[in-house]
């Protein structure tokens, strides 16, 4: 019994034969086995929280009760590391297990603020702490707190794509409303991770809780996709749709026929899944085998590792048209959830730009998805930015930020309910 | 084991090749549409009908037939009669039909393994019969048989725009003119209040005349239908047939499909899922204003589409007459002695002029290359009258506004009179009695280009990174190589090269080639980027036409294509004088153009 199932679809089983560059959309499903126990691993968390002079007053206070509410939420086993950085940075509390939470706590209670931003420090000290709290068991994880724009922005980028290969997932957390959310967005996009927007003090619990439950279900790791691809078809975009949305850029061998990429570690509790562009050569009718996909991982509570699983993406070129006309509903309803985030991003990219017909008809047409999807907070969001665009002819940052990182977080279609 | 596709070798007992994909046993290729079972070629249907060729699409059945009444070919459609249609009431309380994937067609569609048809052949047959005026296949016959019901159309005639656009490849004007007639034709669907939600490059046929037919009906629904299933085509369905819930359709789903298309002809792209919001892709290869165009159509917003394909159909004439109206021309021309000969024979002129009258401007180019003959200086006499005299002809002609003269004739009245001219002085002076001249001229009206020549001087078009010539020699050597007798590589050096048949200047009478008489129509439009060449034989004597065409495509301004190209056929030994003329066909930057 395999620990988790990997099943591909095609949006469409027929393609029109003799065709040349026919579109198709693969759907990658993986799925833990819900009658095995994964078991649980110790977290390795590093904190990583901006002590710049914008963070005063009400924000420094909102990261650190993040702060401690994390703390607090840890195991003994699990290892915690905090850093602070302004102009510099170091670690206020070097990465050790949480076995006694109280000197933890109260170096976080004594966080004041200094100077100016300087992320990448952050960074660098964070990722010294991840390495040595990071055991083969461990589930590493970074999470950054901050308000600002920072200097150095593509050292910040430069370090994200380097951890990514060493599976380090990297969380932000945009508070206030003067931050770079496409930056913040970019960098935990990078390495595979969430960005959210903490408006209220309030929040901090919930989004929290919901960070740390990924964190310890995360237990399924080092997964690896790879397309093994049939001659002259390409792969074209490669997208983490499910739980939330990430682009990912596989490396392809020389021929340009395997496209591999790590995916990070997967969830014991809930499906990923994943799509794929895929361009088509033109055939005679018969049955192809477009692609093989193989996914690697380790289960390292169960002391298992590199264990492959293989699915075949089969088509059917064919001169019936008809047949080529059908779409799964289900892959159609994934891929339609990038196309919501894609044009709620272009909405408040147009409306940063002023245009505001722009952007009221790009959130029109993004909040006919997210309806007929069924993603309601999304949605809601949405129409209070079409509602502050009518009134006020403009859209608050708070509320762009909303949306910006409520659009990566898209919902789970179930088949059953679409039939 | 060999694969039956790639005929590479490999392991025994794989199922599919590892290097194409192919399924190595094609058994396994049988699909289940097979089972529905089409008749088999050489029956007779409905006692008339002999099927030549059969194919199953979906659930219905497509025969390429003789009818043996009158010998005619055809195509017919059979299908099951009384199809399962669900009906369901749509939101504005009228009966609607139904595309429906609900349980008891769920069933049927496992089985068969197709789809319940929208319409049945008897209210298709109703709706090509209002359509029939407008080009649409002849419906020929109708009639039933057992279970059956058959449609006899006409079979579909030229060749559908994808293979055509994948042969030939289409500029932007040709693709204009195309979408142009598609929305002509779907506007008359939709008068009659149905869809055809299945417009897409297979379905759209080009005829050679140049006409455009869609085919394809299988899809037609009422307007206000709603469509409970995903039946899509990859790139050209609206967004709104892909979501997985039902969707009402009206016209604005053809709209989005007719967008998908001209996008796809345009750009090579098709309306991917994932490309949206797609102005990014499309403002790199396409002007603002088309891109703006295209937005409206593709907007996944129904409510942000065009309303009507007549709105869509009045903004492309509309942006087709602001490109037309908006190219400006450059020209040059440069004659030189050449490296050999004493004096210099050859005569060539540029001028470009514009008539405004009101708010109206017209502008014309007049381009001329002449190379004369006939020793003591007879040859620049006869080459130098032939410019002046034409251009004269032509500059009264413009003037005196002599509307009842074609401008093709006007081009070969002017060089009448310049030979006449040239002949009598020719006559009158025994010193003069040899000379003569070729001639190749080019008249711009507007965009419109009209040619005449006379002799071996001619006129290259540049389009689209490609060299045209627009001339034929009249020369010995230049018949043997139309003829294939000699390559044009022997042509260039072949010693007979400077032997002309025809110019002016040596009888009364001349025959003159146009545009039409080299198979260009009788003015040739001229397009955004193209570039004309018109040249002597002391250019063509020494460089290739591939050569000319490199040496076009590495300039910007067309004085420098001059110098280049004079001083390339003085490189190559400039044996003869050289003169040549080149000509530029700009888009204008200030593009009056509005959103409005």
């Amino acid at each position: 019994m395999a620990e988790i199932t990997l099943s591909c679809k095609l949006a469409r089983d027929y393609t029109m034969e003799n065709e040349p560059d026919a579109l198709a959309y693969l759907l990658i499903k993986l799925v833990p086995n819900a009658a095995i126990d994964f078991g649980s691993l110790p977290a390795n968390l590093c904190l990583v929280i901006d002590v710049s002079g914008s963070m005063r007053g009400q924000k420094i206070k909102n990261a650190k009760q993040a702060a401690k509410y994390v703390v607090n939420a840890l195991k003994p086993i699990d290892t915690v590391s905090v850093v602070i950085f302004s102009d510099e940075a170091r670690a206020i509390v070097p990465a050790a297990k949480v076995i006694d939470k109280f000197p933890i706590l109260s170096a976080i209670d004594k966080i004041s603020i200094v100077g100016g931003t300087r992320m990448y420090h952050g960074l660098e000290v964070g990722v010294r702490e991840i390495r040595r709290g990071a055991t083969p068991h461990t589930i590493n994880r970074m999470i950054v707190l901050t308000d600002g724009e920072t200097e150095g922005e593509e050292q910040c980028l430069t370090i994200a794509r380097q951890e990514a290969q060493n599976n380090l997932v990297i969380t932000t957390f945009g508070i206030g409303t003067t931050y770079n959310e496409e930056f913040l967005k970019e960098l935990s996009d990078t390495t595979l991770g969430s960005f959210y927007h903490l408006q209220t003090p309030e929040q901090i619990s919930s989004e929290f809780a919901r960070e740390l439950a990924a964190i310890s279900a995360a237990v399924i790791s080092n997964v690896k996709l790879s397309l093994n691809l049939a001659k002259d078809v390409h792969l074209e975009e490669l997208h983490r749709i499910y739980p939330s949305i990430a682009r990912l850029v596989p490396e392809l061998d020389a021929e340009g026929r395997i496209a591999s990429v790590m995916v990070g570690n997967l969830r014991k509790d809930d499906k990923t899944v994943f799509g794929a562009q895929l361009r088509l050569p033109s055939r005679s009718a018969g049955r192809v085998r477009i692609a093989q996909v193989f996914a690697a991982y380790s289960i390292p509570s169960l002391q298992l590792e590199d264990r492959v699983e293989r699915s075949d993406v089969i088509i059917h070129y064919t001169a019936d048209r008809d047949l080529c006309g059908r779409a799964d509903k289900e892959v159609i309803s994934y891929f339609n959830q990038l196309i919501a985030q894609s044009l709620a991003d272009e909405a408040m990219r147009q409306a940063k730009a002023g245009n505001i017909s722009g952007a009221t008809r790009a959130l029109n047409q993004a909040m006919l998805f997210t309806q007929k999807i069924g993603n309601m907070p999304l949605t809601r969001n949405i129409e209070a930015a079409v509602r502050e665009l009518k009134q006020k002819g403009t859209i608050s940052a708070d509320l762009m930020k909303t949306v910006r990182a409520g659009s990566g977080h898209t919902v789970k279609i179930e088949e059953e309910e679409l039939s | 084991m060999l694969c039956p596709q790639c005929d590479l070798e490999f392991q025994e007992g794989e199922e599919f090749c590892p290097n194409c994909g192919a399924a190595c046993n094609q058994i396994q290729n049988l699909l289940c549409h097979n089972k529905v079972k089409a008749l088999p070629v050489g029956t007779i249907i409905g006692g008339r009908y002999r099927v030549e060729n059969n194919s199953v699409d979906g659930m219905r059945r497509l025969y390429e037939a003789i009818c043996l009444t009158t010998g005619k070919k055809v195509v017919i459609e059979e299908a099951e009669l009384s199809p399962v249609n669900a009906v369901e009431q749509s939101d504005d309380s009228t009966r609607a039909q139904t595309i429906s994937s609900d349980e008891s067609t769920q069933s049927a569609i496992s089985a068969d393994c197709g789809y319940t048809l929208p319409m049945s052949l008897k209210e298709r047959l109703e709706l090509l019969n209002s359509l029939s005026n407008l080009q649409y296949p002849k419906v020929y016959d109708y009639f039933t048989s057992g279970d059956r019901e058959y449609l006899v159309v006409e079979p579909p005639v030229g060749k559908n725009l994808a293979s055509f656009v994948h042969e030939n490849g289409l500029p932007e004007d040709a693709v204009l003119d195309i979408i142009i007639k598609l929305c002509q034709q779907v506007a008359e669907i939709h008068r009659l209040g149905y869809l055809h939600l299945n417009i897409e490059p297979h379905n759209i046929y080009y005829l050679p005349e140049g006409e455009v037919r869609l085919f394809d009906f299988s899809r037609f629904v009422k307007r206000g239908t709603i469509v409970k299933d995903c039946l899509t085509n990859e790139g050209f369905s609206p967004p709104e047939l892909m979501l997985p819930v039902e969707a009402t359709v009206d016209e604005r789903s053809d709209i989005y499909s007719i967008g998908a298309v001209m996008l796809w002809m345009l750009s090579g792209e098709k309306a991917s899922l994932l490309s949206a919001p797609r102005s990014n892709v499309m403002s790199s290869v396409l002007s603002p204003e088309l891109a703006r165009i295209l937005l409206l159509c593709l907007a996944v917003d129904v409510n942000s589409r065009y309303r009507t394909v007549t709105e869509l159909r009045d903004a492309l004439e509309k942006y087709r007459a602001m490109t037309r109206a908006s190219l400006r021309y450059c020209s040059a021309s440069l004659t030189d002695i050449g490296m050999v000969r004493p004096n210099n024979e050859d005569a060539c002129l540029s001028i470009e002029v514009s008539r405004c009258i009101g708010s109206h401007t017209d502008s014309y180019g007049i381009y001329l290359v002449a190379d004369g003959m006939g020793g003591h200086a007879a040859g620049e006499i006869a080459s130098a009258k032939a410019v002046e005299k034409i251009a004269s002809c032509i500059l009264d002609a413009l003037n005196s506004q002599n509307g009842s003269r074609s401008f093709s004739q006007l081009v070969k009245d002017a060089i009448a009179t310049a030979n006449h001219e040239i002949y009598s002085m020719a006559q009158s002076s025994p010193g003069l009695s040899s000379m003569g001249t070729t001639v190749t001229l080019g008249l711009r009206v507007n965009n419109e280009l009209y040619l005449g020549h006379v002799g071996d001087s001619r006129c290259y078009l540049v389009r689209d990174g490609k060299i045209a010539r627009l001339t034929r020699d009249h020369s010995v050597v230049g018949g043997l190589l139309e003829r294939g007798v000699i390559t044009k590589e022997q042509a260039r050096v072949h010693p007979d090269r400077g032997k002309i048949y025809r110019c002016l200047g040596s009888a009364s009478e001349v025959s003159i080639d146009t545009c039409e008489t080299t198979g260009y129509g009788e003015g040739l439009e001229l397009r955004s980027g193209d570039k004309l060449v018109f040249c002597t034989d002391g250019m063509t004597s020494n460089v290739s036409d591939e050569e000319i065409l490199e040496c076009v495509k590495k300039r910007k301004d067309v004085n420098s294509i001059c110098r280049d190209l004079v001083q390339l056929a003085n490189v190559k030994g400039g044996e003869d004088n050289i003169s040549v003329v080149v000509v530029e066909a700009i888009a204008s930057t200030n593009s009056r153009y509005s959103n409005g």
